[in-house]
């Protein structure tokens, strides 16, 4: 069967339109300078429920957060905890109120996450994959 | 003890005074955070109390068939991180529980101090990790029910001692070991030489935990007080062994659990057995567990517990007491029942949480179910219901 022209368009279109959807993700950055390369998602997932703040090279994660409501953030809890913004809230209650630990530290964007890693080879936070440069490194991409 | 607990709110107070409030690296030197319940319940049964905590004598029921005492509470906490390593947490609790008056109470007073990244420990007045859920059963807003489950979780007093937590990491697992020494003081209860391990294993969604604790427990109260001094005075030596050996006011006590959690994001599971051995004592050896379910669905979350309690290990003085006051202490020591509970939460807003419950409980043949405050009239064995509503936040 031969493809018209036009519906050759619309295929190259869609898969265009598909992947660009799929750059849109939340990706787990560090500072380019940190010499941790990747990480798995129970990694991660570890570091921001404070379960551990321990890195494979030995140094202690210091994990950067975005503000509360952030598109970006509620996607990062949701593919890497697997949990709502609510649950979280309620997590960090429990952890708070017994003096245990305390919710990472919040910037206002990406842009200010990158500043923060920029400041810490051991911080690690979550852009949006748009927002990758040269002063970062993707460590896991949900 | 008294000195002690104002030796350490000194030392905070101070502390705090003389760092500098600020920012330092973009992270905030102190942090005031806070968490409440406004809560009613309803109890069917109007012959005697159900209680928030294991001292208390007054709650809803006969008091009150209606009533906020259960439940309700404030707490402010004031957190200082002074260094990376060193930081210090103060919290007060204006609640009903423990004082019977909403005067508030001191919660946490400690300080923590990170040796490395695997290791830490804090001295001061800490929650002591008996259960799974223990170190925050007062903050409404973590749970997903009105109040964590009564058959295991009947007190709210804090631990003033040191304890260490040493975490493990094996690949996807992580291991927490937490160890504690301390002593627990209140008006009728108080527990000496308090030491225990606490084992949590966390595993993807899975959570897996162990408790041991032991020490020397002491019930006191006027009533206590007045039947033992009789009886243990009385010129019958066989009467005044039994009474001896049940006497509250001095035994040892061990304190096991066992938890596990499960909760991949879009529903829960959650289970826990625990066992509080003080016998021979009249305090008996008490199993309790539940098992509880829910589903998340938006921002609705319901769901259904099933909780049962046994108390056994007590000896009966039967035929050797010819007063009946010590088998009627010991029979109004039996507190077997179960409960089955339907829960809803609803998050209606990032921190807050209005909870809808109701509970259906049922006294053992012969049993007085852990309530207090019995009035003419009431009948062990029984069973009632338990509505509650409560609005959980935090801030």
């Amino acid at each position: 069967m031969n493809i018209s022209f036009n519906k050759r368009a619309a295929l190259l279109a869609a898969l265009l339109a598909a992947s660009s959807f799929a750059q849109a993700g939340v990706v787990v950055v560090m500072s380019s300078k940190s010499d941790v390369d990747s990480l798995s998602k129970v990694q991660v997932s570890q570091i921001f429920l404070a379960k551990t703040d321990a890195l494979p090279n030995g140094r202690v994660a210091k994990p950067i957060d975005q503000a509360e409501g952030a598109a970006v953030r509620n996607e990062f809890y949701d593919k890497v905890a697997d949990k709502s913004s609510a649950q979280m809230k309620a997590y960090w209650s429990q952890l708070t109120f017994t003096g245990k630990a305390q919710p990472p530290r919040k910037v206002a964007s990406d842009a200010a996450v990158k500043a923060a890693l920029a400041e810490n080879p051991a911080a690690i936070s979550y852009i949006s994959d748009g927002a990758v440069d040269g002063s970062v490194k993707v460590v896991f991409r949900p | 003890m008294h000195q002690k607990k104002q030796w350490i709110a000194l030392a905070i107070s101070l502390a705090l005074s003389q760092a500098a409030w600020g920012q330092d690296g973009g992270e905030d030197r102190f942090k005031l955070s806070g968490f409440g319940t406004v809560g009613v319940a309803h109890s069917s049964e109007d012959k005697a109390d159900v209680t928030p905590d294991f001292q208390t004598d007054r709650g809803v029921g006969a008091t009150s068939a209606t009533s906020g005492r259960l439940d309700s509470r404030i707490g402010v906490q004031l957190n200082a991180n002074f260094t990376d390593k060193f930081s210090g947490v103060l919290q007060a609790v204006s609640e009903y529980a423990v004082t019977k008056s909403y005067s508030p109470t001191i919660s946490l007073a400690h300080v923590k101090y990170r040796f490395s990244p695997a290791f830490s420990a804090r001295l001061g007045r800490i929650t002591a990790p008996l259960y799974m859920l223990s170190e925050y059963q007062r903050v409404g807003y973590a749970m997903p029910w009105a109040r964590p489950p009564q058959e295991v979780y009947n007190y709210l007093l804090p631990m003033d001692g040191v304890e260490g937590v040493y975490n493990i990491n094996a690949g996807d697992t992580v291991i927490g070991i937490q160890g504690f020494y301390g002593r627990i003081d209140s008006e009728r209860a108080s527990v000496d030489a308090m030491r225990g391990v606490a084992v949590q294993v966390d595993h993807g969604a899975s959570s897996f935990r162990i408790s041991h604790i032991v020490g020397r427990a002491h019930y006191v109260t006027d009533n206590i007080a007045a039947l033992f001094d009789t009886y243990r005075s009385l010129p019958i030596p066989a009467l005044v062994d039994v009474a001896t050996r049940l006497d509250p006011r001095t035994m040892d006590g061990s304190f096991s659990g066992v938890g596990y959690s499960y909760d991949p994001g879009n529903w829960f599971v959650r289970a826990e057995a625990i066992q509080a051995d003080y016998s021979p004592s009249i305090s008996g050896k008490t199993t309790s567990g539940y098992a509880s379910a829910g589903m998340r669905m938006g921002n609705l979350t319901p769901s259904f517990t099933f909780a049962h309690v046994d108390v056994r290990g007590q000896e009966m003085p039967g035929a050797l007491d010819p007063f009946g006051l010590l088998n009627a202490a010991v029979a109004g020591n039996n507190a077997d029942r179960h409960s089955f509970t339907a829960a809803l939460r609803w998050d209606v807003h990032d921190s807050i949480a209005i909870k809808l419950q109701a509970s259906h409980v049922k006294n053992h043949a012969g049993s007085v179910g852990g309530l207090d405050n019995l009035q003419p009239g009431f009948v062990p064995g029984r069973g009632y219901n338990l509505l509650s509503a409560s609005v959980d936040f935090v801030f």
